[in-house]
This record gives C-alpha cells, sequence and structure tokens, in this order.
C-alpha cells in the first residue's frame, strides 16, 4: 500500500533550477554517511577516508560511463535525450545514496560488533552492492526499450568502475585500516 | 476489534491505520506492549534452561534485542520502499515495522510455553537452543507477511522484501548476538550477563557449535 507522500526536501528538488547537480550532490553526501558509517571501526581517520571514497565511486562511474553511453547510443543511431540521460543517472546515484543512508546504522552495528575484520569486509561489501544495485535498477528502468539492448554492455561497465575505485579507495573491502 | 485480534486476523486493515497519522499513536504504543510482553515471556522461557535468574535476566533482553534490531533496521526500511517506489513517510515506516513486530512477538507469546515445556520435560542444550531458534524464526515469518501486506501487490514487492530481509535477518542476529547468552551454555559454571571477550566466530560458529576462549 503506498501513499504519495512528498517530501520537503523532494519539493525543494522538483522547484530547483538544477535538479541534476542537486540530485546528484544529495546522492553523493549521503553515500558519504554510509563510508563513514562502515569505517568507524578502524576510527576516525578511516571514516573520512571512507566518507570520500564511497561517493568518489559514484563519481568515477556516472563521469566515466555516462559519456561512454552516450556515444555507444549514437552510434548505433538510436534517438538520445542528452538531459534525459543525466536526469536518469542523478536519479540513480539519489536513491542509491538514499538507500545508503537507510543502512548505514546497520552497517555502523555491524562492523563495529563483528568479530573478524573479515565479516566487517564482507557487511561494507553487501551494502555496496544493495545500494549500487538499487541504482543501476533506476538507470535500467530510465532508459527505453531500444536502448536497453546497449545497458548489457553499460552495466558490468559500471560495476566494474565502481567496484575499482571503491577497491583502490576502501582499505576496509580488503587491505586494512589506513 | 481490538489491535491484538486485528493484527493477527485482519492485518491489512492494520496496515492502511499505519498510514492514517491520527492512528498512529495507539497503533505505535499497542505494538511496543505486544513486543515487550511477547519478548519476554520468550525470553523467560528460554531462560529457564538455567533457572530463574537466567530466565528474568533473558526475558529482560529479548526485547530490547527486538526493539533494537527494529530501530537500527527502520531508516533501511523506509529508503529501500522509496526505492521501490512505495513513498512512505519515516512515522508510516516506524507504524508499520511496529505493528509487524507486535505481529510477530504476538506469535513468540504463543510459542513461550511450548518452549517452556521442552525445557522443563529436560531436553539437551542443543534441542533447546534449535527450538527456541525455530520459534523465534516463526515469529519472523508472521512479522515478515505483514510487510509482504504493506508493500501492496505492485512491482517490485519481491525486490524490495528480499532487501529488507537481508538487511533485517543481519543485524537481527547480530544484535541477538551481541545480547547472549539467553539460554545459557551448560559448559558455564555460572552463566554471565553478557558473553562479551569470547571469540566464537559469530552466530553460525554457535550454532555449529565452536567455542574458544580469548
Amino acid at each position: 500500500m503506498a501513499s504519495p507522500i512528498a517530501r520537503p526536501w523532494e519539493v525543494v528538488l522538483e522547484r530547483s533550477r538544477h535538479p541534476i547537480v542537486e540530485r546528484v550532490a544529495l546522492g553523493l553526501a549521503l553515500s558519504a554517511l554510509f563510508g563513514a558509517a562502515c569505517a568507524a571501526r578502524h576510527g576516525l581517520v578511516a571514516m573520512l577516508v571512507h566518507a570520500v571514497g564511497v561517493p568518489l565511486g559514484f563519481a568515477a562511474a556516472a563521469g566515466l560511463a555516462t559519456p561512454a553511453l552516450c556515444i555507444g547510443v549514437a552510434h548505433f543511431d538510436l534517438p538520445l535525450d542528452a538531459g534525459g540521460v543525466g536526469l536518469t543517472v542523478s536519479r540513480a546515484i539519489a536513491v542509491a545514496g538514499r538507500v545508503m543512508a537507510g543502512t548505514a546504522p546497520a552497517v555502523l552495528l555491524l562492523t563495529v560488533s563483528v568479530e573478524s575484520h573479515e565479516s566487517a569486509s564482507a557487511v561494507a561489501a553487501a551494502g555496496l552492492a544493495l545500494g549500487g544495485a538499487l541504482g543501476l535498477r533506476e538507470v535500467v528502468r530510465g532508459f527505453g526499450a531500444g536502448q536497453r539492448l546497449l545497458l548489457f554492455a553499460f552495466v558490468p561497465f559500471v560495476v566494474a568502475i565502481t567496484a575499482r575505485v571503491w577497491w583502490m579507495t576502501l582499505p576496509i573491502l580488503g587491505r586494512g585500516a589506513p | 476489534m481490538s489491535f491484538y485480534s486485528q493484527v493477527l486476523r485482519a492485518p491489512d486493515q492494520v496496515v492502511g491505520q499505519c498510514f492514517d497519522s491520527s492512528a498512529r499513536p495507539s497503533i505505535v504504543g499497542r505494538a511496543l506492549a505486544c513486543i515487550t510482553l511477547g519478548g519476554a515471556c520468550f525470553g523467560f522461557a528460554a531462560g529457564m534452561f538455567r533457572g530463574w535468574e537466567q530466565a528474568l535476566t533473558a526475558a529482560a533482553k529479548l526485547p530490547i534485542v527486538t526493539l533494537l534490531t527494529l530501530a537500527v533496521a527502520g531508516p533501511a526500511l523506509c529508503t529501500i520502499a522509496r526505492a521501490f517506489e512505495r513513498p512512505w513517510d519515516f512515522a508510516t515506516t516506524v507504524a508499520l515495522m511496529l505493528a509487524a513486530g507486535a505481529r510477530s512477538s504476538l506469535v513468540l507469546l504463543a510459542v513461550a510455553p511450548a518452549l517452556g515445556l521442552i525445557v522443563d520435560s529436560g531436553f539437551g542444550y542443543s534441542a533447546v537452543r534449535l527450538t527456541a531458534l525455530a520459534g523465534y524464526s516463526l515469529g519472523g515469518l508472521s512479522g515478515l507477511s505483514f510487510l509482504v501486506r504493506a508493500f501492496g501487490a505492485a512491482p517490485g514487492r519481491s525486490g524490495a522484501l528480499l532487501c529488507f530481509a537481508l538487511v533485517f535477518g543481519t543485524v537481527g542476529v547480530q544484535s541477538a548476538w551481541l545480547f547472549r547468552p539467553f539460554l545459557g551454555d551448560p559448559r558455564d559454571a555460572e552463566v554471565p550477563l553478557f558473553a562479551h571477550g569470547r571469540v566464537e566466530g559469530g552466530m553460525l560458529g554457535a550454532l555449529l557449535g565452536a567455542r574458544h576462549e580469548r
């Protein structure tokens, strides 16, 4: 059962003159909360490093993969609305950030209280995967049927870039605390 | 029909009331009462395995575990629901979670005498532990069925439930693990209030019977 209740910040976004920029900023800021929560086990410096690293993964994926997708769409002479692509990607980042902020309390409890570092890494990875997957779902929903075929190449590309950036910037994923 | 009867017999009506801001305060109050009573009775029955003192301790700890889990997983439910096109506000989400918790706690209340009977019949630690786990899982499934109704029939229900069950299940298991022991390990001469400091390999390790002292 759903009820269409608008939140104050969503009303602000609807009235905004730069909805793409604000959605991206909101998503990145919320995902930084998740980053800080997942590294609380290792102290303040680690929290700061992870609070930068998590949004960096999304920023890199959006910044590198979106132009590639647009080129791919143009190459196959499919119709493309650049503004629409921007809106879809910004909405995906906002959804991912919101889900990650929602799971941040759970991740904080789990990473701080589990016995082994490996378990903490697994929890952090699962949280990143959940947020990322729901963000990608938003991208897939936002594209038309003709462009969805290209997403078979786009989605693995985005996953690979994001995973690579997170692997390099988030020590909790396996390289130990900073 | 009272809330207690309604949440078991007609959960769809309770789901509807959770979206009504004027009905929410009474739902929240009654749900908290159910969670406290159901958890306390179930904890008491489990703790009887090691006597009255442990029974009272477990009765106090189990409702706290449930409420901690609900509090920590609440924001996740809200954001996951919104990601799957269920635009619930936070107050609605809290009411829905507490009502689901109330439904599962009423099941725990019903299962508590059966657990007490097994404890009283002299079954071993493993049998009592597995029975308690089965009873708690039964309560969890009942709460989950409430959330299934809350998510409605619109597309995305399975995905939302799967994502939330992953978060809620993990948090619930870890919260219970943090507040252990509930039964009291027979190898302990005196059951500690909390088992902090022990490395036992997490919930999975405990279920498999591993135990190491730090």
